[in-house]
This record gives C-alpha cells, sequence and structure tokens, in this order.
C-alpha cells in the first residue's frame, strides 16, 4: 500500500470509530436517562469515611457535593425519598465542613419547605448551633421551626431569644422572644430574659424600649395571674367574683398585683375577663402556622 | 555552597525546559473555568468554592509536581549515567543532592507564585476580599512541598522512580491520616502495639499540620504562633530526611 493510501485508511478507520464511540455513548446514555441526577449518588458514603479518604481535600469534595444537593433541590417536585437524601448529603457536607453556615441554613429551611422532614431540619440546624454557636441565624430558624411546626411556644421561645443574643442579631428577635414566652404561658421567663437583656445593653434607646417591653410582660403576667386566680374562685364558688378584691378577701391571691404603667387593673365581672387600664390590648403573637 | 547553588539553579533550568510550567494553563483553566460554571450552578456561596477550589489546585498540582519530579531527580542522573560526569568534578555527593533539592524547590517556589497570583487575580475579579488566613495556608502548602520533595529525593536516592513514587505517594497519603494512627493507638490495650503506633505518629511526617485550608477560608483566625510551628516544623523535617538521604547516597555504590 502506498503511503497515501495508508493514511487514508487510517483516517478512514479513526472516524469510523469515533462515530461508534458517539453512536455508544449516546446509546449508553439513554439506558441511563431514567437514573435521576440525586440517584446517582445515592449510596453516599459515611462523613466521617469521606472526610478520611478526602486526604485534606475535604472542603472541596464538600463543595461538589452541595452543588449536587442544590440541583436536586431545584428540581420540580421534591419528592419524599429525595428529601431524605437532601437530608443524609446535608449531613455529610456538614460533616466534611462543619463551618459551612449556609449549608445549615438552607437545609433547615429546604427541609421544611421543599419536603416537610422537622426533625431532620431540626437535627441538622442543632448540628449547626453545635459547631457554629456565634450565628444567630440557625437558632432562630430553629426556633421558627418549633413555633411554625410543632407549635412548641416555649422551646421556640427559647432558641429565639439564643439567637437574639448572639452578634448580629436584629433587635426585634428579643421582643419575638418575649411574646413567644408569654405565649407559652411562661412571663416569668420572658421578664427574666429582658432584665438580663436590660442589664446587658448599654444603649440608651434600646434600654427604654425593653423597659416597656418588660412592663408589657409584667401586665401579661399579672393578667395570666388574675384570670387563674379568677378561675379557681369560680371553681371554689361556682360563681364569678364580682370585684377582684373578691380574690383577696377569699384567700385565693396575697394582694392585688400593681399595675406597672400606674394603671390600674380593670375587671369585667359579666364577661370575666381582666385587663390593663393602660394597655390597649395584650401581648401575643401575630402570625400564622402550618396546621397540625 | 556556591557548588549547590549552580546544581540548584542547573536543575531548575532543566525542569524549565521540561515544560514543567505547562501545568499552569491547566491550574488556569480549571480555576477560570470552575468559578464560571460554578457561579451559575451555586448560591451565594461562589467566594467559599472559588477559595476552595483555588487552595485545593495549588495544593494538589504542587503535590504531583514535588512527586513525580521529585523522584527523578537523583534516580534519572544515575540511569542516564550524567551522575559520573558531574561527581567526577570537585562535587561532594551530599553538594549534589542538596542542590537537586534547592533547584526543584524553587521551581516549586515560582509554580505556586504563578498560582497564587492568578488564584489572587480570580479573586479579584470576582470582588471576593483576601483574607491573611489564604496567605497563611499558602505558605503552609508550600512548606507541605518542601517536606514531600525531601521525602522523594531520599527514595530516589536509592531506589528506581517507579518505587520512589509508590513510596512517596504512600507517605503522601499517610501523612494525612497519622493523627488517625495515633487515635487508633490509644484505642489499643496492647502497650507494644501502641508503642509502635506512637512511635510511627512521630516517625511520619503529619502533613495535617500544614493543612489550615478550612480555616483560611472560612475566615477563622489562625494563631500566627501555630504558622510558624508548623513551618519550622516542616523545616526541620524536611532537613532531617534530607541528611538521611545525603547519608544513604553517601555511600551508595554506582556501577
Amino acid at each position: 500500500m502506498s503511503s497515501a493510501g495508508q493514511y487514508a485508511a487510517i483516517s478512514t478507520s479513526t472516524v469510523i470509530l469515533i462515530m461508534g464511540l458517539h453512536f455508544l455513548q449516546v446509546r449508553l446514555d439513554e439506558q441511563r436517562a431514567p437514573i435521576t441526577q440525586f440517584q446517582r449518588f445515592m449510596y453516599l458514603p459515611q462523613g466521617e469515611h469521606l472526610k478520611i479518604a478526602a486526604l485534606g481535600y475535604q472542603h472541596v469534595v464538600a463543595d461538589l457535593l452541595w452543588i449536587q444537593v442544590i440541583q436536586a433541590m431545584g428540581e420540580r417536585q421534591v419528592t419524599e425519598e429525595a428529601g431524605h437524601w437532601i437530608y443524609r448529603a446535608l449531613d455529610i457536607i456538614t460533616t466534611l465542613d462543619p463551618k459551612f453556615v449556609r449549608v445549615y441554613e438552607v437545609g433547615g429551611i429546604a427541609l421544611t419547605t421543599l419536603v416537610v422532614h422537622i426533625d431532620e431540619s431540626n437535627r441538622i440546624l442543632e448540628k449547626g448551633i453545635q459547631h457554629n454557636p456565634d450565628v444567630w441565624t440557625l437558632p432562630f430558624l430553629l426556633g421558627f421551626n418549633y413555633y411554625f411546626e410543632l407549635h412548641d411556644d416555649a422551646k421556640a421561645a427559647d432558641y429565639i431569644a439564643k439567637a437574639s443574643r448572639l452578634p448580629g442579631a436584629p433587635e426585634y428577635l428579643a421582643s419575638f422572644a418575649t411574646r413567644l414566652y408569654v405565649s407559652a404561658r411562661e412571663p416569668q421567663v420572658a421578664i427574666d430574659f429582658l432584665a438580663q437583656m436590660y442589664e446587658q445593653t448599654s444603649d440608651e434607646n434600646i434600654k427604654r424600649i425593653l423597659e416597656q417591653r418588660l412592663k408589657e410582660v409584667v401586665v401579661e403576667r399579672d393578667l395570666q395571674l388574675l384570670e387563674r386566680a379568677i378561675s379557681r374562685y369560680r371553681e371554689r364558688y361556682t360563681r364569678a367574683p364580682e370585684r377582684l378584691e373578691d380574690l383577696v378577701t377569699s384567700g385565693l391571691l396575697r394582694s392585688l398585683p400593681r399595675e406597672p404603667f400606674g394603671g390600674r387593673y380593670l375587671y369585667d365581672p359579666q364577661t370575666q375577663t381582666v385587663r390593663s387600664s393602660e394597655m390597649k390590648e395584650r401581648l401575643k403573637v401575630y402570625g400564622k402556622r402550618r396546621p397540625r | 555552597m556556591s557548588r549547590i547553588i549552580v546544581i540548584a539553579l542547573n536543575t531548575f533550568k532543566e525542569n524549565l525546559r521540561d515544560k514543567i510550567l505547562y501545568n499552569l494553563v491547566f491550574f488556569g483553566l480549571l480555576l477560570i473555568g470552575s468559578s464560571i460554571l460554578l457561579s451559575t450552578l451555586t448560591m451565594g456561596e461562589q467566594a467559599k468554592i472559588i477559595q476552595d477550589i483555588g487552595l485545593a489546585s495549588i495544593n494538589l498540582f504542587g503535590v504531583i509536581i514535588a512527586i513525580f519530579v521529585g523522584i527523578g531527580l537523583v534516580s534519572k542522573e544515575i540511569e542516564k549515567r550524567t551522575i559520573y560526569t558531574i561527581l567526577a568534578k570537585p562535587v561532594q555527593r551530599y553538594q549534589f543532592l542538596l542542590g537537586r533539592y534547592c533547584g526543584l524547590a524553587l521551581i516549586l517556589l515560582v509554580n505556586t507564585a504563578i498560582m497564587v497570583v492568578g488564584f489572587f487575580f480570580i479573586l479579584l475579579v470576582g470582588k471576593i476580599s483576601l483574607g491573611s488566613g489564604l496567605i497563611k495556608a499558602i505558605s503552609l502548602i508550600y512548606i507541605e512541598l518542601l517536606v514531600i520533595v525531601a521525602v522523594a529525593v531520599m527514595f530516589s536516592s536509592f531506589t528506581t522512580p517507579t518505587l520512589s513514587a509508590s513510596f512517596t505517594l504512600a507517605i503522601c497519603v499517610i501523612g494525612h491520616l497519622t493523627a488517625d494512627l495515633r487515635v487508633l493507638g490509644a484505642k489499643l490495650q496492647n502497650e507494644l502495639t501502641k508503642g509502635i503506633l506512637d512511635g510511627l505518629y512521630y516517625m511520619l511526617p503529619n502533613l495535617e499540620y500544614f493543612n489550615v485550608k478550612g480555616p483560611a477560608v472560612h475566615g477563622i483566625a489562625i494563631a500566627p504562633l501555630y504558622v510558624v510551628s508548623a513551618i519550622a516544623y516542616g523545616v526541620l523535617y524536611s532537613a532531617v530526611i534530607l541528611l538521611i538521604s545525603c547519608v544513604i547516597f553517601q555511600r551508595r555504590d554506582f556501577k
């Protein structure tokens, strides 16, 4: 064969082989098509093992897995199964890189919005708090889960209060926490919390706001106290008290609480409700919750 | 001393002629490509991911060069029999060895420096702030490379390139796992095994000391004392390994 002939033969066979290769690749892709993206990584290894195997490059491995998780979250419909996979992947990412705060934040939210896996969302946020105790968003999101998803105001209040003490937290968190404490019927905890905040603040404006809120919570505590006494009075005498003073004369209360704004507690025997003369409405949490 | 410098410069030029710096093209493509690609794939954390990839590539490319050029430093000369002409000159064997080592260290320095310039350029374009942690992390990566080259030179001074490549690679892997060796030892009841594991822990290089990439990217403060201690550890470890290599090389019989 001439050298030109050899050249032609080699080139032709190369082209044919490349075409064959391309054909095969397309076929293989078609056969793999039903396998969705996240399932490719379905069998994720243990985070601890992966960390050792990464030989010091664990942060890049975490990044790559994080990008996969974002793609899985971006699916039009995130199935239950995908939700569990996302949690597992998030757990691995945060084992590889415990300071990757964004993963806890986005993961914690995604696990209650794209799918409703509240336990897993809480677990990832708790892990985040453990490794990043200075980041206020994590206890805030956890508190929000307890409020919105689990309807546990006492726990919600604890976490929101924790968040409000961390650097960078918005000022309204303290106020939100106190409303939650009041809603959880733990006004005394709210008072202690506000008193502590008051001690730690040097800003006069904030001090004034806290003082105002402290008095409001005291009112709420007193109103809850009076309400409890009224219902006990009713149980004992099978009728409602006519005046608040009846609670003292019957021995249910040692004395009537003093209104902190300088006003009085007003009692309506018709509706058997108490209110403060100085506050238009009672302290409560405004907002919706996911129905249980 | 001047002889060591001459050999070092020669090694430097030789590696330049071997087009070793071509790896920088790949580095650049990887870094630019990934930063463009990732900014569309991720949300919010581009800065962290670009820094992670940048530091990891600087580290990985450096380690690859350190191993695969390092193992040939001495054995190639023996194989090509060019070592006879060098040692016939008034050059001590240890001078030859140290010169080769310094030459590769210089190449790695230039290589790392160029990669760092590229990396910082990408950060600048992406308007990502440069923390002092990054400089510390990169310095420690360079020290890690120095240790690996020393290990490669040591193996290269008495075995074939293939074997020294395997050995050096193994040391690199083990070097990142020695902390686990110690944890394992602490769990064992047997005093003898515990002693052996402890011995291995202190004998093998702990390359994890040089890995502060994570804290650097997260902006967590790295104590200057830690950096200085780690650098001192790396330099001392390399010195010991090089001295051992010199002893081995001094006694070696070329046939």
